[in-house]
C-alpha cells in the first residue's frame, strides 16, 4: 500500500533521519543525486537539513512516499525559476529506497509532485539523471520528451568514472492554445 | 581603465552600478537574462549584490568588459557545488551593451570566460540561450555542441510570448 504525503518543514525536518536513510540508500545503490560514495547519514541529513528553508518559503515542494508504514520515498518540486520562467519548475531527488522498489512509488510521486505543479500554474516541468538508468523509463512512460544528453556531465558515485545525463522536460501546455 | 578583468568582492563598490546599468540596457534591448521589464535599478543592484556575495564565496567568476572607465560587457560562471559536479560550470549572464555589439566582445568575453573555466579545473561547460538569439551562432562558432530545445520555456519581456531555449555543451580541451 503506498500513500503519498505532502511535508512540510516542519514534518521534514521531524522525519530528517527517515528522509536522509533514503537519500542514502539512493547514492549507496549508485543513484547520480549530486553525491559520491563515501557518503554518511549525517551528510544526507545535512543535504535535507538544507532544503527546509525553501520548503518553509514554498520556493521548493517536498513529497514523500509511505509503504509498510515508512517514508521510503521523495521528490521535490523545486519551483525557485527565474522571473522569466515563473510558469516553469524542476523535479528533483526522484528517491526510492531499495526495500519499497517495484511497488509503483515513484510514479505515485511523480503524479502528486505533476498535480501540484498544474495546480500552481506550473505547466513546463524539467528534469534530468543518468543515461540508462530505470528512471529514464518512468520518465518517457508519464510522457516525457527527451530533449538531449550531455555527455560526462556527472561523477558516478563511485567517484571514478563520469555519468552521461539525459535531459526532459513534460509541456502540460502543449496543444492548448498560445497566450 | 579599458579591457576584460575578472572582479573581485572588492570591486562591488565601484563595479555594481556600471553592472547595473549594463543590465537594465541589455534587458530593455530584449535580451533573456531572467528578468522582466520594468527593471529598475535598485532590481539590479539587489541582483549584483547577490552576484558579488557569490564571488566572495567562490561560487562564481565573474567578468567585466571595461571602456573609458565604463562597463561595457559582462559575462559570468557558476560554479558547480555538487561533489558530483565539480568538473562542470554554467556560462550565465553573457551581456554585450547595445551600443558596444559587432566588436567581438562577446566572443572575448567567452575566451576570457573559457580560460578562468580551465584555471578553476572546470572541463565541461554548459547554457541556454533563446532559440534563434544572436547568441546561437557565436556559441556554435565557439565549439559549443547543442543538447536540445525546450519549447516555450522562457517569457520575452519584450514580447510577452514564451520563448524556446536551446541548450549547449563544451568540453574544453
Amino acid at each position: 500500500m503506498t500513500a503519498i504525503e505532502r511535508l512540510d518543514a516542519a514534518a521534514a525536518d521531524a522525519a530528517i533521519a527517515a528522509l536522509g536513510a533514503i537519500l542514502r540508500d539512493c547514492v549507496e545503490d549508485g543513484a547520480s543525486v549530486n553525491f559520491v560514495l563515501p557518503f554518511s547519514q549525517a551528510e544526507a541529513e545535512a543535504f535535507w537539513r538544507r532544503q527546509l528553508p525553501a520548503i518553509a518559503s514554498g520556493e521548493a515542494i517536498l513529497f514523500a512516499a509511505r509503504h509498510d508504514g515508512r517514508l521510503a520515498g521523495t521528490v521535490l518540486l523545486a519551483l525557485d525559476t527565474p522571473p522569466n520562467q515563473r510558469h516553469r519548475a524542476d523535479i528533483r531527488k526522484l528517491l526510492v529506497h531499495r526495500r519499497a522498489r517495484r511497488h509503483g512509488l515513484a510514479r505515485a510521486l511523480m503524479r502528486a509532485a505533476e498535480n501540484e505543479a498544474q495546480r500552481l500554474g506550473r505547466s513546463l516541468l524539467t528534469l534530468d539523471t543518468v543515461q540508462g538508468s530505470t528512471a529514464e523509463g518512468l520518465y518517457l512512460a508519464l510522457g516525457y520528451t527527451v530533449l538531449g544528453v550531455m555527455p560526462r556531465y556527472a561523477l558516478a558515485a563511485n567517484g571514478a568514472t563520469f555519468d552521461s545525463c539525459t535531459f526532459f522536460y513534460k509541456d502540460f501546455a502543449s496543444g492548448l492554445p498560445a497566450g | 581603465m579599458s579591457g576584460i578583468v575578472k572582479l573581485t568582492a572588492d570591486d562591488r563598490a565601484r563595479a555594481r552600478d556600471g553592472l547595473s546599468e549594463l543590465l537594465i540596457a541589455c534587458v530593455e534591448d530584449g535580451a533573456f537574462v531572467s528578468f522582466l521589464l520594468p527593471l529598475d535599478m535598485n532590481e539590479a543592484r539587489t541582483y549584483w549584490d547577490s552576484v558579488f556575495d557569490e564571488v566572495a564565496a567562490a561560487k562564481r567568476i565573474l567578468l567585466a568588459a571595461w571602456q573609458d572607465g565604463r562597463i561595457i560587457g559582462s559575462a559570468q560562471l557558476l560554479l558547480c557545488p555538487y561533489p558530483n559536479g565539480k568538473h562542470r560550470a554554467t556560462v550565465q549572464k553573457l551581456l554585450v551593451h547595445p551600443s558596444a555589439r559587432h566588436i567581438g566582445l562577446g566572443r572575448a568575453l567567452m575566451h576570457t570566460l573559457e580560460a578562468e573555466a580551465k584555471a578553476a579545473r572546470r572541463r565541461l561547460l554548459d547554457l541556454d540561450t533563446i532559440s534563434g538569439s544572436a547568441a546561437e551562432p557565436l556559441y556554435k562558432g565557439l565549439g559549443y555542441t547543442r543538447v536540445g530545445t525546450i519549447p516555450r520555456y522562457a517569457l520575452s519581456s519584450k514580447k510577452g510570448t514564451l520563448e524556446d531555449t536551446v541548450i549547449y555543451y563544451k568540453e574544453l580541451a
